[in-house]
């Protein structure tokens, strides 16, 4: 218990930081949204544009923008980009902070095992994960709550806190994959990032072009299509694929942090 | 000249990389998604003609987007996400060396004062950001000229500074984090944090769309839409950043100059 409590300890501020960047984000972002009332219907447009042309217009996710769900789903897209880098943030954390503040000496001379103390740590950023998503579900009330709802559906709120927590637990155990397997410290938050920063342009070329679909699949903000989460949806097979990519991965990283040497 | 020229050869290879990945982004926007745009340009006039005026202006629709000065506008959101990202990165290596290495008794110990070490530090960053942006802004004119667009070159070049100034901005930002962070564990982890800070920023100020909303979005300082277009920057924008840009880094070099090692 002591290196639970000693790490939930360590996070504890972070937590804190990441969530005031959360909280501004969904209630500030709301402030704004007005109905547009009337007039034709902007379905059309998507199935007459093509894609290239509506992610210039900032709607890339093909949703309808101008209804409460469209509008709420442009910010989910920012906080999926929040998650993810708070994940990475855990994932590599969990394994490497001791060794970059060269504590690990101290640590791994405990009478546990490597993969015990691994454990523990991994398990405290998993929940702070799991709890920084659940935030998602008040906060996302909060900012609906500061425009009128007039009554709709929000229950994509709840469908998009899991996608959320899938989306961040792959890069959580994309983290501390890195981490464990790569010799200096610091270069699994480079490779971690380096990966996010992939998917991230995979995820607008996905948005432009109808030929780059299989993209999809590396592209984290669009395993869960807004489309998807609005209509109450997971996809079955990215949210397999999530908790299977995140299975293999810890389990790599740690048969790897077992074994490896730690001396520079 | 030691400190200078020993931080230029350790960052120097980091330059070129992010310099090459910047080049790579305005070529895979403007060479290969630009002409796919223009020619669906075409297909959607028709479809517009039957949508009623204020509609359309809702949309943010207008004529300027749909030209290769409004797409390279588009374009530089990314573009900036990426020059930040690297001026946060070298901006960290330099700055944040000797506390990440645990050897700032080295550096402190030697004979040359604070004052001197931090020009010498900061002067290393500019040289980098200055480097990549000159090869940045010949590179943007060349795409421009190579797509025939020759009476744009002068507005480009000029769009093409904003991502120098935006770059400059996060610089002296991250000068004030590094020498107040206690600790700086990662570096990616905290240029990642930076630049999508001000992408989600600049995101939420075009969403929102209050006046207020832009001044708290430094990436919308430098507008690269108002230069390709009306080839000038919003006066109040420029003027914010550099008041800003200045106190930062005053208050920056202050603390560098009189701070105790904290170890």
């Amino acid at each position: 218990m002591n290196i639970v409590m000693k790490e939930i300890r360590f996070g504890l501020k972070t937590f804190l930081f990441w969530l005031l960047g959360m909280s501004f984000l969904l209630v500030a972002g709301m402030t704004k949204y007005t109905a547009i009332e009337g007039g034709a219907d902007i379905t059309v447009i998507f199935d007459k544009f093509p894609k290239i042309i509506l992610a210039v217009m900032g709607m890339g996710g093909g949703v309808d923008i101008t209804t409460i769900g469209g509008y709420y789903s442009v910010l989910m897209y920012y906080s999926f980009i929040v998650v993810i880098l708070y994940a990475v943030h855990l994932g590599t954390s969990a394994v490497n902070r001791e060794l970059i503040d060269k504590t690990y000496e101290f640590v791994f001379t405990k009478p546990r095992t490597r993969s015990y103390i691994l454990m523990r740590k991994v398990m405290v950023g998993a929940g702070y994960l799991l709890v920084f998503c659940l935030m998602n579900i008040p906060l996302s009330f909060l900012g609906l709550s500061i425009i009128s709802t007039r009554g709709e559906d929000t229950g994509f709120v709840y469908t998009n806190t899991v996608a959320l927590f899938f989306a961040g637990l792959v890069f959580f155990a994309l983290g501390v994959f890195w981490s464990a397997i790569l010799k200096k410290p610091e270069r699994g938050a480079t490779a971690t990032n380096l990966c996010f920063l992939v998917g991230f342009i995979a995820g607008i070329i996905y948005d432009m072009y109808d030929q780059a679909s299989a993209l999809q699949v590396i592209a984290p903000l669009r395993f869960f299509t807004p489309q998807d989460i609005l209509a109450g949806k997971i996809d079955p097979v990215f949210a397999v694929g999530c908790l299977l990519a995140a299975a293999i991965l810890l389990f790599f990283g740690f048969r790897q942090f077992e074994r490896r040497d730690f001396t520079e | 000249m030691n400190i200078f020229n020993f931080e230029l050869k350790r960052s120097f290879f980091s330059m070129v990389g992010w310099t090459v990945g910047m080049l790579a982004c305005v070529s895979v926007f403007m060479q290969g998604m630009f002409p796919i745009y223009s020619d669906s340009i075409d297909q959607i006039m028709i479809v517009m003609q039957s949508f009623p005026k204020e509609f359309l202006a809702a949309f943010g629709f207008s004529k300027e987007m749909f030209s290769f000065a409004g797409f390279y506008a588009f374009s530089f959101t990314y573009l900036t996400l990426l020059g930040v990202m690297f001026s946060c990165t070298v901006t960290l290596q330099i700055f944040a060396r000797e506390k990440r290495s645990h050897s700032q008794e080295f550096l402190y110990a030697k004979p040359v004062t604070r004052q001197k070490m931090f020009a010498e530090k900061l002067a290393a960053v500019l040289v980098l950001l200055v480097v990549s942006n000159l090869v940045l802004v010949g590179w943007s004119v060349m795409v421009t000229i190579m797509a025939g667009e020759n009476d744009l070159v002068g507005k480009i070049a000029l769009a093409s500074i904003s991502v120098f100034c935006t770059e400059l901005l996060f610089m002296a930002f991250v000068i004030l984090y590094s020498v107040h962070a206690r600790k700086v564990r990662t570096i990616s982890g905290a240029a990642m944090a930076f630049a999508f800070a001000g992408f989600i920023l600049s995101a939420l100020s075009t969403l929102i769309d209050k006046v207020e909303m832009r001044y708290i979005a430094p990436f919308k300082y430098f507008d690269p839409f108002q230069a390709v277009i009306n080839g000038t920057y919003e006066a109040q924008y420029v003027i914010t950043a550099a008041v800003l840009f200045v106190a930062v880094m005053v208050v920056a070099a202050r603390r560098y100059f009189n701070k105790d090692i904290r170890l």
